[in-house]
C-alpha cells in the first residue's frame, strides 16, 4: 500500500461517512424524528472508516503512513477544520430558527445538528483534498 | 501565491528524478511535490530546505520572488 493508496482510502472512507451523516441529518429534518433510521448508523460508518484507514496505514507501513499525513495533508485538514467551524456556527442559527418556528422538533433539531456538524468537516476535507489532486 | 516563482520541476528533472522519487526521498507524498510545482501549495521552510538538500542546490535556486514582489 503506497501513500497514494492510503490517501484514496481516506478520501473514500471520510466521504462515505460524511454522506452518511448528511443523509441521516436530512432524514431527521424531513421526518421530524431524531431516529428516522437506526440511530447508530452515522457512528457505525465512522467506525468502519476508522478501521479502513487504520488498516491501510498498517498495510502501507510507517514511511507510507507518514507521507500520507505530510504537511500538505495537515494544511488541507486545518483548512477544512477552520471552514467547518464557521459552517457549524451557521448551522446552529439555521437549526435554531427551524426549531423556534416549529418546523422541526427540538430533539430532532439536536440530532440533525450533531450529524451536520460532522458532515461539514468530513465533506469539506474530502472536497479540498480532491481539489488538490 | 502571486509573486513566488517555483523552479522545483526544472531542478528535479535536471537531477533525473520523477515526482514520486523526489517525494520518497523527502518523506512526503507525490501529491505534495505536484502541488508545490504547480504553485498550489507553498511548502514549509523545513520541507523547502529538505528539497534543496535532496536536489543538492540552494533554496534560492528552487524558490524566488518575482521582480514586482521584491521590495
Amino acid at each position: 500500500m503506497t501513500e497514494e493508496g492510503i490517501a484514496r482510502i481516506r478520501i473514500l472512507s471520510l466521504g462515505f461517512t460524511g454522506v452518511c451523516c448528511a443523509a441521516y441529518a436530512i432524514a431527521v429534518l424531513v421526518t421530524g424524528r431524531p431516529d428516522p433510521v437506526a440511530w447508530w448508523w452515522p457512528g457505525f460508518a465512522g467506525v468502519i472508516s476508522l478501521g479502513l484507514i487504520t488498516a491501510a496505514a498498517v498495510m502501507g507501513g510507517k514511511r507510507a503512513a507518514e507521507a500520507a499525513t505530510d504537511e500538505l495533508y495537515r494544511a488541507v485538514n486545518h483548512r477544512a477544520e477552520r471552514h467547518a467551524y464557521w459552517v457549524s456556527m451557521a448551522l446552529f442559527v439555521v437549526i435554531a430558527i427551524l426549531c423556534v418556528q416549529g418546523f422541526v422538533p427540538w430533539r430532532a433539531g439536536f440530532a440533525a445538528l450533531g450529524c451536520l456538524m460532522g458532515a461539514a468537516y468530513l465533506l469539506l476535507f474530502v472536497w479540498y483534498d480532491l481539489r488538490m489532486r | 501565491m502571486a509573486g513566488l516563482a517555483v523552479h522545483l520541476a526544472e531542478h528535479r528533472k535536471a537531477a533525473g528524478l520523477t515526482q514520486a522519487e523526489l517525494a520518497t526521498a523527502c518523506g512526503v507524498s507525490r501529491k505534495t511535490i505536484n502541488t508545490i510545482e504547480n504553485k498550489v501549495f507553498v511548502p514549509s521552510t523545513t520541507l523547502a530546505l529538505t528539497l534543496a538538500h535532496v536536489l543538492d542546490c540552494s533554496v534560492h535556486d528552487l524558490f524566488t520572488l518575482d521582480e514586482q514582489s521584491r521590495i
